[in-house]
């Protein structure tokens, strides 16, 4: 499969299950670890969709999510948000495609995926 | 004859005012023995007397002798004196050859003449002397000179044995030899006898010669009167000078002795002056001699009787305005007499040593002078107010002390009137009040202290007479007590006004106290005012009590301590308040914590259970399974566990904004007083929300709170919190708590409401992360800002409220 997910997580363990998860049902996985990785591997590397945590230190998930959506390059690609907290309600929805609570059930999550690329293909 | 004054008296006198010291003290024999002698010595003296062709002496001195005894001794012991005079008679008469009934007779006629005469004084005048006053001396000249000697004469042998014809002249030389004996002798041994001859002593050497003088003059006018047997009459006249000479100069006694010694010379000289016959008749020159005798101890006697007896009451007089003056001058009060203008007339010692001035740097000078000249204008116009309706006045005013300081004086003053009522005179008595003043001064000062203090502690002193049951409050209305005035205070009455729930406690606690040997009290309790409101006191006390340890007074204070309490109270459901949410937000800080770790486990074993081969051990995959399992079940507890903890208790119940915030103002008023800093509230927004209350109230305690550790370090004329309600839109609320305190740092402005995240030393961090999960559970948000016109920051939430709700809230207020 050719399908990239970019994952955007400062929990390194998280991260790396999610990307396991994500590999063992056959995706091709890029991990970032801030907002900065996510704008410049999502150039890179033209992920089809890009999975960002909400809380990270630094520029926020928010933030990361208006720099991708400002940037033609990336503006395309559809993101999906985890938050730890209660969903904020002022969170612009028009910004991300799925916003899943962390923990969200792995198959959540791949469903999510699925939903985004669909939407995103035609 | 400069003799102190009140030794005077008596010198003049020369008797004895106590009628005890003029009688003799001796025993009866004694008495008896001086009174044969003395009578023995007058007889014989009598007929040696005698003129030559006489039978009738010209002077008869025993019965004059017996007398001054009879006097002299109490009537107790007249007879001694009496009976001893008997066998003298008999002795001495028995010489001249009478036969023994005549000289029977004449005893018995001396006898009863004297002791007619001597009952007769006694009766009228008891025990006084028969020379101390003129009175005394006419009612002894009446009867001694008069009445007695005519009594004498007319029982006398000599006059009924008298040859025809001659009787009436022998009565009459014998009266007048009795007349004469008791006006001339009496008086002599009487004030002699008892002035004794130590007076004689007592006198200066101007007195001697003096004396000597008188003696002299009298011998030269004996000489010229007697021996000669001048023709003239001149030299009688020359005989009374000396006479009156010795009774103006030494009064009584030299009257007495020089009447005596002139008519003793002039009877035994038994040379008649043939100047002294008035008529050439035979027998008659006795008679003139006798008469001229009489006339001269006469008008000595009166005069010197008369002249001490003026000298006497001058002396008492003086004595008396001594006495008087001394006590004036003596007295520690002030006295002055001064003219209406205020002239000073007159000031005692005690006056000029109170203004350190002499008398005469003052007399003549207006008192004003010692006054400050604020007093004059008062001083003057009180002592133009003396009348004969008023005419005495008590006043108070400063005075200049001698030593610069102003002191104070109070005056009693008498006005003293001409016959036309006007004021000639001011009398006036002072004393130095400025210690009293200073006192009272004292005294006023600390009770205002005492005041000012009661007014500033707000506290109400009692004083409790426990035995007289008296009590005492400095009640200002506001302690209005339910017992009727006047009542006595007792142990049951003291529990008026206390609260029915505290009452047993408090009568019991007060029992122990009063019947412990303590003297301390001390206790808070509740009161039930009249008007059914409810304080908190604080009571303290000191128990008196006697010697034997009972109570006998209770003096303390009372505080009303109500709003501490009510502090205390709301601290208290607050503190409850703040546990509970820093349970939950731990709980559910742990939870996110535990969230991550569970999530990548539960990814690591899906990815493992893919990643295994179809062939695999099942084992393995049993075990993923086993983890995968296990983790969802973890997950699946706090999963359950978030939304409770974050949502607890949330009742969705309307809520009035302004009023909540209000309410949680007033919650922390007396934190914000007790740290000197103001909280302004300006909530109109109107708004209702849908949430609940007390959470809402916890929220906003938490920001003023975090307000006022903000501003710990800020001066205190800048330390203000303003809280603010207002509607940004039709659909939210905003609140915001604006302070004036050190602010935020930028970086941490993101992460203020973060679980464990403070700026304070001693902060948990918690007290906002506690706000931010009540408010995201009522669905609204909440957010920090550094101030743009100034230091501090604000620290703002927005809620979602119905616009429906809110119209029909300004609604309800504006028909409210």
């Amino acid at each position: 499969l050719d399908a990239r997910i970019l994952i955007v997580d400062d929990d390194h363990s998280l991260r790396r299950s999610l990307a396991r998860l994500l590999r063992a049902h056959g995706y091709g996985v890029i991990e970032g670890e801030s907002a900065k990785d996510a704008l410049r591997l999502a150039r890179e590397q033209a992920p089809v969709v890009i999975v960002i945590d909400l809380l990270m230190p630094g520029r926020s998930g928010v933030e990361a999510a208006i720099d991708l959506k400002t940037d033609a390059a990336t503006a395309h690609i559809p993101l999906i948000a985890l938050t730890a907290s209660q969903m904020p309600l002022e969170i612009d929805r028009t910004l991300f495609a799925q916003t899943l609570a962390k923990p969200c059930p792995p198959g959540a999550l791949l469903q999510a995926i699925e939903l985004a690329q669909r939407q995103s293909a035609p | 004859l400069a003799i102190n004054a009140s030794g005077r008296t008596n010198e003049l006198t020369g008797m004895s005012s106590d009628a005890d010291a003029a009688r003799l003290s001796m025993s009866a024999p004694a008495l008896a023995l001086t009174s044969a002698l003395l009578y023995a010595i007058g007889a014989i003296c009598g007929l040696a007397l005698r003129l030559p062709d006489h039978t009738v002496p010209a002077l008869w001195p025993p019965n004059a002798i017996l007398l001054t005894l009879l006097l002299r001794v109490p009537a107790g012991r007249w007879w001694i004196v009496l009976l001893a005079a008997v066998p003298a008679h008999f002795l001495v008469t028995a010489l001249v050859g009478y036969s023994w009934w005549r000289i029977a007779w004449q005893l018995a006629h001396h006898l009863t003449s004297v002791l007619a005469i001597g009952l007769g004084l006694k009766v009228i005048l008891s025990a006084k002397s028969p020379f101390g006053s003129l009175r005394a001396f006419l009612v002894y000249l009446g009867i001694a000179a008069v009445a007695g000697p005519a009594l004498a004469a007319t029982i006398s042998p000599a006059t009924w044995l008298a040859p025809i014809g001659q009787g009436p002249q022998t009565w009459l030389v014998s009266f007048l030899s009795y007349s004469l004996a008791f006006l001339a002798l009496t008086p002599a041994i009487y004030v002699w006898s008892l002035r004794g001859l130590d007076g004689m002593w007592r006198g200066q050497s101007r007195d001697y010669l003096e004396a000597l003088l008188i003696a002299s003059a009298m011998y030269v006018a004996y000489m010229l009167v007697f021996p000669g047997g001048s023709d003239r009459h001149s030299p009688l006249y020359l005989f009374v000078i000396p006479l009156l000479w010795a009774a103006a100069r030494f009064g009584l006694a030299g009257a007495t002795l020089s009447v005596a010694v002139a008519v003793l010379a002039a009877g035994f000289t038994k040379v008649m002056p043939r100047s002294l016959s008035v008529a050439d008749i035979a027998g008659a020159d006795v008679i003139d001699l006798q008469i001229f005798l009489i006339a001269s101890s006469l008008t000595t006697l009166l005069m010197a009787v008369i002249m001490e007896e003026r000298q006497r009451s001058l002396l008492a007089l003086r004595d008396s305005e001594v006495r008087y003056r001394a006590i004036v001058e003596t007295q520690t009060e002030l006295v002055c007499r001064n003219l209406p203008d205020t002239t000073l007339t007159f000031v005692n010692e005690a006056y000029c040593r109170h203004f350190g001035r002499t008398r005469e740097q003052l007399i003549g000078r207006s008192f004003l002078e010692l006054l400050p000249r604020s007093a004059w204008e008062t001083v003057r116009s009180r002592l133009r107010g003396l009348s004969r309706a008023t005419p005495t006045m008590i006043h108070e005013h400063e005075v200049l002390l001698p030593n610069g300081k102003v002191g104070w004086h109070q005056w009693s003053n008498t006005a003293i009137f001409d016959r036309q009522g006007r004021v000639i005179e001011i009398q006036g008595i002072g004393r130095d009040i400025t210690a009293l003043k200073l006192i009272e001064r004292t005294l006023r000062q600390s009770d205002e202290r005492f005041q000012l203090v009661l007014r500033a502690t707000n506290d109400l002193i009692f004083d409790w007479d426990i035995v007289g049951g008296g009590f005492w409050t400095s009640a200002d209305g506001r302690w209005a007590e339910p017992t009727v005035r006047g009542e006595p205070w007792t142990f049951e009455s003291w529990g008026t006004g206390i609260h029915d729930q505290d009452r047993d406690r408090v009568l019991r606690e007060l029992n122990i106290a009063l019947s412990s040997a303590n003297h301390a009290w001390e206790i808070e309790y509740r009161r039930q005012q009249p008007d059914g409101q409810v304080t908190y006191v604080y009571e303290r006390g000191y128990i008196l009590r006697d010697t034997d340890g009972n109570p006998i007074r209770m003096i303390g204070s009372r505080s009303d301590i109500s709003d501490r309490k009510r502090l205390e109270e709301a601290n208290r459901s607050l503190s409850r308040i703040a546990r509970l949410a820093t349970i939950g937000e731990i709980t559910a800080s742990i939870a996110h914590e535990l969230n991550q770790p569970l999530a990548a486990i539960l990814n690591n074993a899906e990815a493992g259970l893919l990643m295994l081969p179809e062939n695999a051990d099942d084992q393995i995959r049993a075990i993923l399974e086993d983890i995968k399992r296990d983790d969802l079940r973890a997950s699946d507890v706090i999963h359950r566990l978030r939304p409770l903890l974050r949502n607890r208790e949330v009742r969705r119940e309307p809520v009035d904004v302004d009023k909540t915030v209000a309410d949680a103002v007033d919650l922390a008023r007396a934190e914000s007083r007790r740290r000197h800093i103001a909280i302004d509230v300006r909530c109109r927004s109107g708004a209702l929300i849908q949430g609940d209350r007390t959470q809402l109230q916890q929220v906003l305690l938490n920001l003023l709170l975090n307000g006022l550790d903000a501003m710990a370090d800020t001066p205190e004329p800048m330390r203000a919190i303003v809280v603010s309600t207002h509607c940004p839109d039709d659909e939210h609320v905003r609140v915001a708590v604006i302070d004036r305190g050190c602010g935020i740092a930028p970086e941490q402005l993101q992460d203020i409401f973060d679980s464990f995240v403070t700026t304070k030393a001693d902060g948990m961090g918690l007290g906002l992360a506690i706000a931010r999960s009540i408010i995201n559970a009522h669905g609204g948000r909440i957010w920090a800002q550094n101030n743009a016109d100034g230091p501090g920051a604000t620290l703002s939430f927005e809620l979602t409220c119905e616009p429906a709700h809110r119209q029909r809230q300004w609604g309800v207020l504006n028909a409210g």
